[in-house]
């Protein structure tokens, strides 16, 4: 039997020990004697969430399927547990070997969300790593960090030996070649990581120096040598289709967030919404085909026995065999009564289709994103989804039985006016008129429901939108309760619900998605008065993070308040992600003039992804890719997408 | 076609809760491709049930679950042994179901056995009447222990309190027990169980303990359930047969 790192006693006290034994169906124990090189793959997060993740079972899958290589997995302990681990002197272990962290070879954190920097301090401290990259040593293991936020790393470049900067599966063959290798010759940790920066997609942050003009913006991003690259460029896949894929998902026996297998349809996304920072940095589109995502179905539902099947991708109805696909998965599944669930379809005729053979129509809700309230700011954000085609959707919906439509929306966009805000209950309201003039009394099956949620708008980095200003978290409430007392007045009021989100965790997320390098000290302030599990709204505590920016003499408005100018340098431009500074530029500028840029399939608007000699920039004909200023508006996109979040 | 699967839980698994197994072995019945029958109605499960559920932290080599399986649809290359079918065909059906479960089972929760059910059996749930547990002592503390033990068993009454979450009711848990012994380090304890009179072993330690004066808050290093039996003591795993009725 494995041996526990924690006693009986102490898995006998805390909530759910589940989440801190391992041993589930799937997981892989190799003998640590018998590979050259341990690698414990964290998601900052508790387990529940962390095991949905689906980037860390692709890589876990790769990393196993290497002999000579042992990845496990580490995951944010509960504050139950967090104390007791503190109290007790405890090292943070691994689910697998169930061995302290601070033995591996490779730390790896996946950055999913700016709210979980806290827990990445709290796993470095419970595993008795040093916090600073700088102090540490020999003896400790390499971090090396990687996800979305990478694509700012650096509020976080204190903490990190290494960055991966793109998709996991291309360059860590190479890494760990590379640091078996040095480690046989003897090599030490400089050596090595001076080294790793030969590696495409490896950035290692002490290597590079900032320096900054007296009104506190970047003056220049120097690497300390000539051996390391000026610029680093995201690593991508090229071919989907030959890239692999976990066939044997680690199957928990506490229920994720995600309990299903996600079979992930495509990358990257042709829509281009200018506030979407996954739409430019996984350009350009690639698809797996039909007959390589039907195999893989096949395989990860056998292997692991899941009773559900979603498809995963940022916009699944512009895949380009999305009907074939759907029609032969529903065949399959309903033969051996697994479900479908379809986030992220454009509702139309086919999808409602679709969704009304898959799922129970009276239970479920359909899901628009308008995002904005008018058409006016929604060709600003280039959300190709014009009331029209939400009055369409729903129409149909509504003949189709279904009574429950969400909406989700985005308060706080460039250029929002109070008629921008007020556009948002006005068309609710108009669905909810349209309810009541396309069904007949004696044919309504229920009560229609109508849930608007708003979040504010958070400028992220490589958006077309990186330039904008935000606002302060009072100008925040005040729109949101502009646009609830507008809810109010409507004529259908009793059926429109309206909720919004949190205006401090938004500021806050602000100043960390946009930061440089200066914000490790508030991150570092921030965990040492107690900040923790900050995407949890019963632990997010925002005096502790004023308290933080106060006590390290830096000022958030700096990175919030403040539209950056045009040649600004921004910390993450050393990241060359394909997609160019003057194209995003270009976008901005479209944006404020309210222009609508069409979609990938429609017209190349040379955004610079083409470079990668791969995806949609290469499907053919009059596609093909070309440096275009388009000037004339093209015709709006249909597409009502549904999305889950 | 019913049947009855006897299995453990050991390692991790012991600090997996009771919904958690029984959604791990909906999904190990689909890795083993043996096809469940579903309830009818708005939302089908698959029809599954358990004897008795198993407190946190505690291992056992003696659980078991009853299920009803769907062999006739033709879902899979299982088929159901037909009226004339030869006594070889059917032990052929039960070593291949079995060979299925534990291939797609993990060491920690491992498949002991599994036998057909006659169509009006009782169920595993309804059935349970009796619990066998082990519990491992420190050596220092059994000779008090096995002293106080007699000293219990030979009252004819032992009233205790039990608390619910509304009330608390007094109880005779001198009928509970049918059988407390002890080897070397070793107590074992026959305790009711199930939906009449369920008396969970930690009930008995603390009851020991008081009358054994040792401190309050010692525990045992580890309890383990070894069975589970009906009222009359005839053990879950002797119902049904290795063969089905046909």
């Amino acid at each position: 039997m494995r041996k526990l790192a924690l006693s009986e006693k102490i898995l006998n006290t805390v909530e759910k020990p589940a989440r801190y034994v391992g041993g589930e169906m799937n997981a892989v124990i190799k003998d640590k004697e018998a590979v050259a090189l341990r690698f414990a793959f964290c998601f900052p997060d508790v387990y529940e969430i962390a095991m949905g993740n689906l980037g860390l079972q692709i890589l876990y899958d790769q990393f196993n399927a290497r002999p000579d290589v042992w990845c496990e997995r580490v995951y944010s302990p509960w504050p139950d547990l967090d104390k007791i681990l503190r109290e007790e002197q405890i090292p943070l272990f691994a689910l697998e070997s169930q061995d302290p962290i601070n033995t591996f070879d490779f730390l790896g954190i996946t950055l999913q969300y700016e709210m979980c920097y806290t827990n990445v301090l709290q796993v470095l401290d419970l595993g008795r790593i040093p916090l600073l990259a700088r102090d540490r040593g020999e003896g400790d293991p390499l971090v090396i960090g990687g996800g979305p936020c990478t694509y700012n790393p650096e509020p976080l470049a204190d903490f990190f030996d290494l960055f991966y900067i793109g998709e996991g599966e291309v360059s860590y063959n190479a890494l760990f070649d590379l640091y078996i290798q040095m480690k046989q010759e003897g090599a030490g940790r400089q050596a090595f990581l001076q080294a790793a920066t030969s590696i495409p997609g490896i950035y290692v942050p002490s290597l590079y120096e900032a320096s900054y003009h007296p009104d506190g913006t970047l003056a220049a991003f120097t690497p300390l040598n000539s051996q390391v690259p000026k610029k680093v460029r995201r690593v991508i896949v090229k071919d989907m289709n030959t890239c692999a894929y976990p066939e044997r998902p680690i199957v928990p026996y506490l229920r994720p967030v995600q309990d299903r297998v996600t079979l992930e349809i495509m990358r990257g996304c042709i829509r281009g919404c200018r506030f979407c920072q996954a739409g430019m940095v996984y350009r350009p589109v690639r698809e797996r085909d039909k007959d390589s995502l039907m195999a893989i179905a096949g395989h990860a539902l056998k292997n692991s026995g899941y009773d559900e099947i979603s498809l995963s991708s940022l916009s699944s109805s512009d895949h380009s065999q999305i009907a074939p696909l759907v029609t032969e998965l529903m065949e399959m599944c309903s033969r051996n009564r697994v479900n479908i669930s379809l986030p992220s379809l454009r509702i139309d005729a086919f999808s409602l289709d679709v969704m009304s053979k898959v799922q129970d129509v009276k239970k479920s809700s359909l899901t628009f994103a308008p995002e904005a309230g008018t058409q006016r700011l929604r060709n600003v954000i280039n959300k190709g989804l014009s009331e029209e085609d939400i009055l369409r959707g729903s129409a149909l919906a509504f003949h189709g039985g279904w009574t429950k439509v969400k909406f989700y929306f985005m308060l706080g966009l460039p250029t929002e006016t109070e008629e921008d805000m007020r556009g948002i209950p006005a068309l609710c309201q108009q669905v909810a008129s349209l309810f009541f003039d396309e069904i007949p009394k004696e044919e309504r099956k229920g009560k229609i429901q109508i849930t608007a949620s708003s979040s504010f708008f958070v400028p992220k980095p490589f958006t077309p939108f990186q330039w904008a200003k935000m606002e302060k978290k009072e100008e925040y409430l005040r729109r949101a309760h502009l646009v609830k007392d507008t809810f109010r007045a409507q004529p259908n009021a009793r059926c429109l619900h309206y909720e919004y989100h949190d205006a401090d965790v938004t500021v806050l997320e602000g100043v960390l998605a946009r930061g440089d390098r200066r914000m490790g000290a508030v991150i570092r302030r921030a965990y040492e008065l107690g900040a923790l599990f900050d995407a949890w709204n019963e632990f997010f505590d925002d005096h502790r993070w004023q308290q933080a920016f106060a006590d390290c003499q830096l000022d958030p408005d700096f990175y919030t308040l403040r539209e950056r100018d045009e040649n600004e340098l921004f910390p993450w431009d050393f990241i060359d992600i394909g997609v160019t500074k003057k194209f995003l530029r270009r976008e901005w500028e479209r944006a404020m003039e309210g222009l609508v840029t069409p979609n990938c399939r429609e017209k190349c608007s040379g955004c610079g992804a083409a470079s990668y000699g791969c995806g949609i920039c290469f499907e053919g004909g009059s596609q093909s890719p070309s440096p275009v200023t388009a000037d004339a508006v093209p015709p709006s996109p249909a597409s009502g997408r549904g999305r889950e979040r | 076609m019913k049947i009855r699967v006897k299995f453990g839980k050991e390692g991790a698994l012991c600090y997996i809760g009771h919904l958690d197994v029984l959604r791990t072995f909906q999904k190990i019945f689909r890795r083993a491709e043996i096809p469940m029958a579903y309830s009818k109605g708005f939302s089908p499960h698959p029809i599954m049930s358990f004897a008795l559920p198993l407190g946190l932290g505690l291992s056992s080599e003696g659980e078991y679950l009853d299920a009803e399986l769907d062999l006739e649809s033709g879902q899979s290359s299982l088929f159901p042994p037909e009226h004339s079918a030869s006594f070889e065909a059917i032990k052929g059906l039960r070593r291949e179901l079995m060979e299925r479960l534990v291939r797609a089972t993990s060491v920690e929760l491992p498949v002991y056995d599994l036998r057909f059910l006659p169509e009006k059996c009782e169920n595993a749930m309804a059935s349970v009447g009796r619990a066998l547990y082990g519990l491992n002592l420190n050596q220092t503390w059994t000779s008090p222990l096995e002293q106080a033990g007699k000293s219990l068993l030979e009252r004819e009454s032992i009233p205790v309190e039990k608390k619910t979450k509304t009330r608390s009711l007094e109880m005779d848990l001198r009928p509970c027990i049918y059988r407390m012994s002890f080897h070397q380090n070793r107590l074992i304890l026959e305790l009711s169980a199930g939906s009449r009179a369920n008396v969970k072993p930690e009930a008995v330690w603390e009851l020991l303990l008081w009358e054994a004066n040792l401190p309050e808050n010692l525990s045992p290093l580890s309890i383990r359930r070894l069975d589970l039996m009906t009222e009359s003591g005839l053990s879950l795993g002797e119902v049904g047969e290795e063969v089905p009725y046909v």
